[in-house]
């Protein structure tokens, strides 16, 4: 797994981040996550407090993604780089991803077991599904994951649906969370869904959005779903029985929140 | 005078001084056109530095490196992580025996560290418009012994801060403001002059 440092000019900034951050993981597989925050007490960036929370996790992890705010948290983050050892500033890297949205982004797919380029890259894209959201994109988001094989425009839609219907599992719900398919149960799905020997795509069969891939948090943002759009899964490979047992965990806390809200 | 320990400390205290006595000024031409913190900052910073004990380190290499280091963690802003790469790069070429030519090396070691770290060029109007000519003039003079060399360094240097008061800022803060930022002084060549000034003041 890969580890996390969040670099900030003030400390309960980089605290409420990451508080906000690690609940959107599944349970027990949250990364590693360093802070390096404020000056005295102030607001301010130190490369060499940067340097050591990179040390930290990147010995205890196959290698560090860095999420900064703002100005000099660059600066100091690139100074950091020089005064670690350098096979450890080897696997590290500095995200251009906004905060909030590129760290729990970060936290879902690190928690998937994704290597640093595919949690670098979802972070990056983090913007995307904010984007989308306030229909300033035409065009969905496509994943980043490099790892996923969710098809990505109509074509390759009608193979997987051959694919389908060739004996792989299904899967449908009705979401019933008043909120929807919101940032927290989503990550919590992806989360779960990370690490597994299958390959699963996700439709809004209610509004047509989809396939995506449940690889990505921020696809599956991009699908939209309220509470009573259906979501339909397409699940293949050697785990797709394990992989529906998670989805159906997805469904009954899902059902739950339906009946809390 | 040999470029020692006891030089050395004698050239962070003397910008140290110079830094607390403009902080006001520091941070006034910082709110122009930044943030409003250049010389609090610096101010802090240099006075962790001036805490040091320059008896504690066996070379005037070691002693500049942790000056640099201390910058970086009290600093704060993006002063920090600049003031501080210049000096660990001038500490990691400072010359052992004391000579002119060397000295210009240690100095152009910590300005290529500056344009590495802020990956800023002549004109961005920022610490390099005033350090880059400095070390031209130092180089040009640098036959006649250390003493004229950062004269001449310190004189071109404050021609360079004064030169990028018409100047557009394209990095740092004051970028933000594009065209607004022309007419106001930039705080750190502003700062570096100091640092230069000292450095004309007490190693030669």
């Amino acid at each position: 797994m890969i580890g996390i440092v969040v670099v900030s000019h003030s400390m309960p900034l980089a605290e409420a981040a990451v508080a906000l951050a690690e609940p959107m993981a599944a349970a027990g597989v949250t990364p590693p996550i360093a802070v390096a925050a404020g000056v005295d007490g102030g607001f301010g960036t130190d490369a060499t407090a940067i340097s050591e929370a990179i040390s930290l996790t990147a010995e205890v992890t196959d290698g560090v993604l860095i999420l900064v705010d703002l100005g000099s948290a660059i600066l100091s983050s690139e100074m950091a780089l020089e005064l670690v050892d350098p096979d450890l500033a080897a696997r590290t890297r500095i995200s251009p991803a906004p905060l909030v949205e590129g760290l729990v982004a970060a936290v879902v797919t690190a928690s998937t077991g994704a290597d640093l380029a595919t949690c670098a890259a979802e972070a990056e894209g983090a913007l995307s599904a904010k984007r989308s959201q306030l229909g300033l994109d035409d065009d969905p988001v496509t994943s980043t994951a490099p790892e996923t094989t969710a098809p990505q425009d109509s074509a390759a839609t009608a193979d997987s649906a051959d694919a389908a219907a060739s004996g792989d599992l299904s899967f449908d719900v009705v979401i019933a969370d008043p909120h929807g398919l919101h940032a927290r149960p989503a990550g919590a799905l992806v989360s779960s869904l990370g690490g597994l020997n299958a390959t699963v795509t996700l439709t809004n069969t209610t509004t047509g959005k989809g396939p995506v891939s449940a690889a990505s948090l921020l696809t599956v943002m991009t699908l939209g779903v309220k509470q009573g759009d259906t979501l339909h899964a397409d699940i293949t490979g050697p785990e797709a029985a394990t992989a529906l047992e998670r989805l159906e965990s997805f469904a009954s806390a899902d059902a739950a929140a339906g009946q809390a809200g | 005078m040999a470029l020692d320990l006891t030089a050395v400390n004698q050239w962070m205290s003397a910008f140290a001084a110079d830094v607390h006595e403009n902080a006001d000024l520091l941070t006034d031409l910082d709110r122009q056109i930044g943030d409003a913190d250049h010389g609090s900052n610096m101010d802090r910073g240099m006075a962790a530095v001036v805490a040091l004990d320059p008896g504690s380190f066996d070379s005037p290499a070691a002693y500049l490196k942790k000056a640099g280091m201390t910058l970086v963690s009290t600093v704060g802003g993006a002063s920090g992580p600049l003031y501080g790469t210049f000096l660990l790069r001038v500490a990691g070429g400072w010359p052992s025996d004391g000579d002119a030519a060397g000295l210009g090396s240690a100095l152009r070691a910590g300005l290529d560290g500056l344009l590495q770290r802020g990956r800023a060029a002549v004109g961005d109007k920022t610490m390099i418009d005033a350090l880059s000519p400095a070390l031209d003039a130092y180089d040009a003079h640098a036959g006649e012994g250390i003493g004229p060399a950062l004269t001449a360094a310190a004189e071109a240097c404050a021609a360079g801060r004064d030169a990028t008061i018409p100047l557009v800022a394209k990095k740092g803060r004051a970028s933000y403001l594009g065209e607004r930022s022309a007419g106001h002084q930039d705080p750190g060549a502003t700062s570096m002059t100091m640092l230069i000034e000292a450095a004309a003041r007490t190693l030669s």
